[in-house]
């Protein structure tokens, strides 16, 4: 049994507490506000932590150098070398590190990602990510774009050679509303993501497909709306898949650290990504290609 | 030609060696009637057969002598659907003759040939038609809804046209000791299964055999001019893409006048990829509000036993688009307007075209020209 803490605040603690009933193998038995709470408090009655407000280098560290395994939200305020040093410092302690928040294990992209892995699909060829948000819901700057970059990363399972984005100020009210990423891989994958955040408020929408060499994938929102009739049109709505994909991440971490292997959202996954993310910011500053190296140096 | 009875116009179809389908949407409009088939005599053996075989169906005489026919037979419209590389002259000829046009895509392989039909149609002043799916039902309704200002401002576009055709043998296929088939070959070949598209003896990718399409859409949608492109390309599917070097999967950023941006993805993925034709979608978005299309609506689902695996499950329906690009045709000679895809839209997408392949091969963004 893993014994979890659940660390931060407010309704997305309450959120994490009241899937666990659903994971097997693990219980609650610590619900704090701070990691420096949890090694104070109940440092004994843990052996893993998940961070679910986001964490900082230091809370991550205090927390590894206690022994924990952590869960840590892709949108952590950690830079690139924060997450070498947790990872240096996870691999020295053998704890596990997972990164959450990702949308891996969404039904719909776990479905597809199986069939990919499973050969059905041949060899990705092509990559293809809609994702809108009302206005003001959600950032497009790094945090935004990681969840999407991720996505494309698992499927080519390699960094991309070519990174070329532009973004837009649509509302105006905003330094940017829109972005276009255009992602090149070795052996001719491609990929193609937009990202909005100038919708009116209500539902977003989301789109994810993938061409393959013998078949195709098309996990899209368009595809799962039922109908309302009040009068005039009637209007669309979602038929989701509720927290499904958190419930998988949650017993992802928890099986991972029960059979002693890494778990599906890495450490490493994490610094792939942002470094990509860092190849998006320098394509729309510099409206040029960006040309990724597969050690360091990207050039501009 | 009077408003109560508007006046039938006598059509050539100059060359019918790919599909057959423009010519068949020439007629599918009542004021137009196909009166004649005409080609050059040194044409090879298969393209008189084929131009022989149609003009048998429909009755009609085949003169293998375009001038001679266009002479003969009292025509004011011609029907171009040859091979791609021949497109352009034969338009060219229709013109000077004082033909108004309806030619086949891609509008050539060749930009200076797509800048002399130009020029030749507005030296004549002659009515020109770059066959197109721009009257679907669920393009329509798009771009009333973008008119109507239901998603205020277009600021973006998206269009996904994957085409689920196979292409001959799949990649990797050939044995490193077997020939290479040339693409006309191949092309002619496949003919039985409508699938040579790219007919020609010059290779062509999807960007140039079916980017007429998605790019129409986008110009008919937000009649924004492309300025700058970055693409990228791979021969993915089929093996006799990689064998000549053209793509069949292809992505591209578009920049656009007034800061409008957009992207394409098209590629022939192959039967196996989706249940129907292909997934075609469109994705706008605007500054209140955002549309998400798809182009085969409306249809409807048949499933039967013993149905043919090859057999669409979900058809068509209200497929008025022949009928309607025609009217468009009609009413822009009647009353000297242009028609929903003129021969400069027409070029400019074929400089979008030219610039996306550019870009795909050198890897950096490229001005369209």
């Amino acid at each position: 049994m893993v014994r979890l803490a659940l660390i931060g605040t407010g309704a997305g603690v309450d959120r994490v507490k009241a899937l666990m009933p659903r994971i097997v193998g693990a219980e609650v038995t610590a619900v704090v506000s701070s990691a420096e709470e949890m090694v104070t408090n109940h440092v004994t009655q843990c052996d893993a932590a998940i961070l679910v407000g986001g964490a900082s280098p230091g809370e991550c560290e205090m927390l590894v150098t206690a022994g924990k395994h952590l869960l840590v939200p892709l949108d952590s305020p950690l830079d690139s070398t924060a997450v070498q040093g947790l990872l240096a410092q996870c691999s020295e302690q053998g704890t596990c590190l997972m990164v959450a928040g990702t949308d891996r294990l969404e039904p719909s992209l776990e479905a597809t990602q199986e069939s990919l892995v499973a050969g059905e699909l041949g060899d990705p060829g092509l990559v293809r990510i809609h994702r809108w948000s009302p206005k003001g819901n959600s950032s497009l700057a790094a945090p935004g774009i990681l969840r999407d970059l991720d996505l494309v990363l698992n499927v080519f399972q390699s960094l991309p050679q070519e990174v070329y984005a532009v973004a837009r100020s649509v509302l105006g009210d905003s330094e940017c509303d829109y972005l276009q990423v255009h992602l090149g891989f070795h052996g001719g994958g491609m990929a193609v993501i937009d990202r909005s955040g100038t919708l009116p408020p209500g539902d977003g929408y989301f789109s994810f497909s993938v061409i393959g060499s013998a078949g195709a994938a098309y996990a899209d929102d368009h595809r799962n709306k039922q109908l309302v009739y009040r009068g005039e049109h009637p209007s669309a709505i979602g038929t989701g898949s509720a927290d499904l994909g958190w419930v998988g991440q949650l017993q992802e971490f928890c099986d991972a650290i029960r059979q002693q292997r890494e778990p599906v959202v890495t450490g490493s996954d994490w610094l792939a990504v942002m470094r990509v993310s860092g190849a998006v910011m320098h394509s729309i500053e510099s409206g040029e290609v960006v040309v990724m190296s597969q050690g360091g140096n990207d050039d501009c | 030609m009077t408003a109560e009875s508007p006046g039938k116009f006598r059509c050539a179809v100059l060359s019918v060696v790919k599909h057959d389908y423009v010519a068949r949407g020439v007629v599918s409009h009542p004021r137009f009637d196909l009166v004649v088939v005409a080609d050059d005599a040194d044409q090879p053996d298969w393209v008189h057969e084929r131009n022989q075989l149609f003009a048998d169906e429909f009755g009609i005489p085949y003169i293998r002598d375009v001038a001679q026919a266009l002479q003969e037979y009292d025509v004011q419209v011609a029907v171009v659907s040859s091979e791609a590389e021949r497109h352009c002259d034969l338009s060219v000829r229709a013109a000077q003759a004082g033909l108004h046009v309806v030619q086949d895509k891609p509008m050539s392989t060749n930009i200076a040939e797509c800048d002399r039909l130009v020029a030749a149609v507005e030296e004549h002043n002659i009515k020109f038609l770059m066959w197109n799916r721009n009257y679907l039902p669920a393009l329509r309704q798009a771009r009333q809804a973008i008119i109507d200002g239901q998603i205020g401002d277009p600021y973006a576009i998206h269009v996904d046209f994957y085409f689920a055709k196979d292409s001959g043998p799949p990649k990797g296929s050939r044995g490193a000791d077997e020939p290479v088939t040339s693409w006309l070959d191949h092309q002619v070949a496949a003919h039985a299964t409508g699938a040579d598209g790219g007919v020609g003896k010059e290779a062509m990718g999807e960007l140039q055999i079916e980017g007429i399409y998605p790019l129409g859409y986008i110009q008919v949608l937000l009649e924004s001019r492309v300025e700058r492109v970055f693409a990228r390309t791979a021969s993915h599917f089929h093996q006799v893409n990689v064998d000549h070097d053209v793509e069949d999967l292809a992505t591209v950023t578009l920049e656009m006048e007034q800061d409008v941006l957009g992207t394409l993805c098209i590629g022939r993925i192959g039967a196996a990829s989706h249940p129907d034709i292909g997934e075609i979608k469109i994705h706008v978005l605007g500054s209140k509000g955002a549309l998400v299309i798809s182009e085969a609506r409306p249809e409807v689902a048949v499933y039967y036993r013993g149905q043919p695996a090859a057999a669409f499950r979900h058809r068509r329906v209200a497929m008025d688009n022949d009928y309607l690009l025609m009217e468009d045709f009609a009413q822009a000679i009647d009353n000297d307007g242009s028609t929903v895809l003129d021969a400069r839209i027409g070029r400019e997408i074929s400089g979008t075209v030219q610039a996306a392949i550019e870009s795909g091969r050198t890897g950096k963004p490229v001005d369209v020209t």
